[in-house]
């Protein structure tokens, strides 16, 4: 089971704090998830540590908006950054990398990631207010060195795709690793 | 067969181990000593460490195993039974407190300097130059010489609840829970803030260690529980470079030679 849509990506009035417009409506026929799964694929580590915040259908959120279902906020994921380049040219770019069938040194350690919210709750929670998804909302907060600076993140959290799945509800299928 | 303990219940003779361990090799400048553990996963390049990275991204439990498996075994040299504790930042003790006292109080019992708060960075000074030239890694070190490890922490109740580590142990999978443990992590590492909030940094930091027996510690759980499964065929025989073991030869600590005391209460 899934549910996806065209989405429109869009800056915040905050910097760095991204929103998606989206058009998934849940009714009875597709409720039935176990699960519910928004997969960032692509997203970049090669910069500071940072978190990125989930928020759906609320876009007045930021950094300081409590972490309530109440407010939208379906979770959140890390990335434990690499603080920059500190190697030469093509150092820390994957594509700098020759493909050869005789090349066996490991992945190259900064190839994208791809990072999961369990965003079930807050997606449960609309349903049951009878409200549509319409917007996913994220809010990047750096994970600086010193406390003062963990603050909203402009330009470091980087992502190719997003997309939401659902699981259906049996033991059997949530074996399904997500893709 | 070592022991490790709670960090926050850990026995005298224990945290005494482990300073001395620890100490002991903090004075090693070669390949058994604290620097050079500290640099496989950070600096001096390469960054060895396993994260989340494509088709690697099951092989952070498995080769952060291996790493404190080795580390482990050089502090036996040094210091018999010497273990890594675990830190539970679950804990109603972390939640009020912050990091273990036994890692956070300035001075041990005989007024000398706190191994577990703080150590020098063992780092070629270029590499110290270029930490401190650095946006954003220059957070990560004092800026006295020599460069020490410094922490800035959140509030202690930011850190990770129970009712967390409850959700990831429902995984469905090895690669799922690996993914969700790894995300937990990260926040911890960011929670702490100062040398262990970026890769390049973190493991010079004694709080690394006993953050990663934790991790260790769930991992473990996990495989008893009835969730635990193991990683995939295809990738048991994956060498944990630059450590001499695969991943199938991590999957049972008994085979390790150490264990984990959790009946302690907190």
């Amino acid at each position: 089971m899934a549910a996806s849509g065209e989405c429109t990506k869009s800056g915040g009035k905050r910097k760095g704090i991204l929103h998606l417009a989206l058009a998934v409506t849940l009714d009875d026929d597709n409720i039935d998830f176990g699960r519910a799964d928004l997969i960032f694929e692509g997203v970049d580590h090669s910069q500071i540590s940072y978190e990125v915040r989930v928020f759906l259908n609320n876009k007045r959120v930021d950094h300081t908006t409590e972490r309530e279902v109440e407010r939208g906020y379906a979770g959140r994921f890390i990335v434990f950054g690499h603080g920059g380049c500190m190697g030469g040219r093509g150092h820390c770019d994957p594509d700098y990398r020759q493909t050869s069938p005789f090349d066996h040194r490991p992945p190259h350690p900064l190839l994208p990631q791809t990072k999961i919210v369990h965003a079930a709750g807050a997606l449960m929670h609309l349903y049951e207010a009878g409200k549509p998804l319409k917007s996913v909302t994220m809010v990047p907060v750096l994970l600086a060195p010193n406390r003062k600076d963990r603050t909203l993140a402009d330009g470091v959290f980087r992502f190719e795709t997003v997309r939401l799945k659902l699981y259906p509800n049996t033991v059997s299928v949530m074996n399904i690793v997500p893709v | 067969m070592a022991t490790r303990e709670n960090a926050s219940a850990i026995s005298n003779k224990g945290l005494q181990r482990l300073r001395d361990a620890y100490n002991a090799l903090l004075d090693l400048d070669d390949e058994r000593g604290y620097q050079h553990f500290a640099g496989i996963h950070g600096l001096p390049l390469p960054i060895q460490c396993k994260h989340s990275t494509g088709a690697l991204d099951i092989l952070f439990l498995p080769w952060h195993r291996a790493y404190l498996h080795f580390l482990e075994l050089s502090m036996q040299d040094a210091v018999a039974d010497a273990a890594i504790p675990w830190w539970n930042w679950t804990s109603e003790r972390s939640h009020q407190q912050g990091l273990p006292t036994a890692f956070s109080e300035a001075e041990e019992p005989d007024g000398t300097a706190n191994v577990l708060r703080s150590v020098r960075l063992g780092l070629a000074p270029e590499w110290i130059t270029r930490l401190r030239n650095h946006p954003v890694l220059r957070g990560t070190i004092t800026s006295g010489n020599p460069a020490r490890t410094r922490r800035d922490p959140d509030p202690p109740d930011e850190l990770p609840r129970l009712q967390t580590l409850r959700s990831i142990f429902q995984a469905p999978s090895y690669q799922d829970f690996s993914r969700r443990l790894e995300n937990v992590h990260g926040g911890v590492h960011g929670w702490v803030g100062g040398t262990m909030s970026q890769v390049p940094t973190a493991a010079f930091d004694p709080i690394f260690w006993s953050h990663h027996s934790f991790i260790d510690f769930l991992w473990h759980l996990w495989q008893q529980s009835p969730m635990g499964q193991d990683p995939p065929p295809n990738l048991l025989d994956v060498v944990l470079d630059p450590f001499p073991m695969t991943v199938r030869q991590t999957l049972r600590i008994e085979n390790l030679g150490y264990d984990y005391a959790f009946t302690v209460a907190e």
